[in-house]
């Protein structure tokens, strides 16, 4: 497995003009940070919006329950945070945000989020679901949490995440990303629907 | 800076001779009035003048909104019209403050395609552009099809014949006061068609790249970002749909529409990171 390096990943973003084999990243604010040239990774910032579960009101979530995602989007709020205030992560507090940057992947490449260490250190989750397809395109969906003993504040518009690009080995035509969550412009919620699956399931037990 | 309008007196003369002849309901305790009596005539002469009035001054402001708005932004004022304004219930209703759609449309799209006096946007635009701005023309330079309705009825012709030989002169005003700042021809060409091809492959218009050897890119201004956003969507280019993997139009209309305000969002976060 290739993990790309940033001079690859600044010939992707900035010097492919063919779309088809172009890496978008956009929109990258301070160059030399984000792809620093000693670094195998992109750091990614936080988005403004975030869908926040409400304890109170969500007994379980059962995604058996054919209508468990309306339920569920009922018990959700969505809350904006301005660039320059805070959004304050009790421990054990679960969130969904996004990533300020969007993104558009070449077929051939894939990649993987991961916290940046700095911020894991201090008990922060950022990413559990850290795969991305190719073919990807939309912001990424950053799943936050504080898995320390304290409250954490984090910052709409600070580098929170990094971004690591594989190259894939196979021919691009082959390739389509999953559509659920294609074009995202900002955090959506699960659409996790397996009920025909878990139909089977109960077949199988039979 | 406009001209005086002149109105067509022999129609306002029998506008207002029909309402001096409709008999008036005596208020108690008054002496019945008489049609035609002479002193209600003279009322009459003066509030139709005076609503008349201030009807084509309500028309001249709108209208010249409309070519401000034309002037600043382009060809995108008068799609976003069209596109949110349907479906014409104003089309042959005008109101007190607004001309009918149909003057509006007419005069917006004479301003985007004409030579000398207008914007001549012709020269850039792709030709399903082109067409898609001489059908609505075509279109809206047809006579009514319907009776109109609205209560000013009356007035709406006298003022819309009065308007004829102004609206060159809203046009040339127009290009006058926004020298400078205009978002001409030139700047559509250059930006619009790369935005476009940033939007049909599913990324947010907020970038332009200049030169690919340096790698040097500039921020695309809101104006070309709003313009591409409408080019590509009356163009019937479906690459976006497919990228989706979406059929349904109106949940691909409103994907676009998510991206090319994702577009605007960044390009303001740029600019202000950069200052």
């Amino acid at each position: 497995m290739t993990v790309l390096g940033a001079k690859r990943l600044r010939e992707l973003i900035y010097h492919t003009e063919d779309i088809a084999e172009r890496l978008v990243v956009t929109p990258i604010l301070d160059q030399n940070a984000q792809i620093s040239e000693s670094s195998a990774a992109i750091d990614i910032r936080l988005g403004t919006k975030f869908i926040v579960p409400q304890k109170a009101n969500v007994p379980y979530i059962d995604v058996g329950d054919r209508n468990y995602l309306e339920k569920f989007e009922e018990s959700v709020d969505t809350v904006y945070v301005p660039y320059g205030e805070a959004l304050t992560l009790h421990p054990g507090h679960f969130v969904l945000g996004n990533s300020l940057e969007y993104f558009h992947f070449p077929p051939n490449l894939s990649g993987y989020v991961v916290t940046r260490s700095s911020w894991g250190r201090l008990g922060l989750v950022v990413a559990t679901a850290i795969g991305i397809h190719p073919g990807f395109f939309g912001v990424l969906s950053l799943e936050l949490s504080n898995s320390g003993e304290v409250p954490i504040s984090v910052y709409p518009g600070l580098a929170i995440a990094q971004v690591f690009f594989h190259e894939v080995t196979v021919a691009p035509t082959d390739i389509r990303a999953p559509s659920v969550y294609l074009g995202a412009t900002e955090v959506e919620l699960s659409q996790l629907a397996p009920h025909e699956e878990i139909e089977k399931l109960k077949k199988l037990a039979r | 800076m406009l001209p005086l309008i002149s109105v067509d007196e022999s129609a306002l003369e029998r506008l207002i001779t029909t309402y001096a002849m409709q008999p008036v309901e005596a208020k108690e305790g008054e002496t019945e009035v008489t049609a035609g009596d002479i002193f209600q005539k003279w009322r009459i002469d003066h509030a139709v003048r005076y609503r008349l009035q201030m009807i084509i001054t309500q028309w001249v402001e709108e209208l010249t909104a409309d070519a401000l708005a034309l002037c600043l932004i382009g060809p995108a004022y008068f799609f976003s019209f069209v596109y949110f304004a349907g479906p014409f219930a104003s089309m042959d209703n005008p109101s007190y403050s607004h001309p009918p759609d149909r003057m509006r449309i007419e005069f917006m799209c004479d301003m985007l395609l004409s030579q000398g006096d207008g914007l001549a946007y012709n020269k850039v635009l792709k030709e399903t552009t082109r067409d898609y701005i001489e059908q609505w023309k075509a279109y809206a330079s047809q006579s009514s099809t319907t009776t109109p309705v609205a209560e000013i009825t009356p007035y709406s012709s006298i003022a819309a014949q009065a308007f004829e030989p102004v609206l060159r002169k809203i046009m040339i005003e127009a290009k006058s006061i926004t020298r400078g700042r205009r978002y001409t021809p030139r700047r559509f060409q250059r930006d619009v068609s790369s935005l476009y091809e940033n939007l049909a492959n599913g990324i947010p218009p907020n970038e332009i790249m200049d030169d690919w050897a340096t790698g040097q890119s500039r921020i695309a201004e809101a104006e070309a970002i709003l313009n591409a956003g409408w080019v590509y969507l009356i163009s019937g280019d479906d690459r976006y749909a497919k990228l989706l993997d979406v059929s349904d139009q109106w949940t691909v209309t409103n994907k676009l529409f998510d991206l090319v305000s994702k577009g605007l969002e960044y390009a303001e976060i740029q600019r202000r990171w950069g200052r």
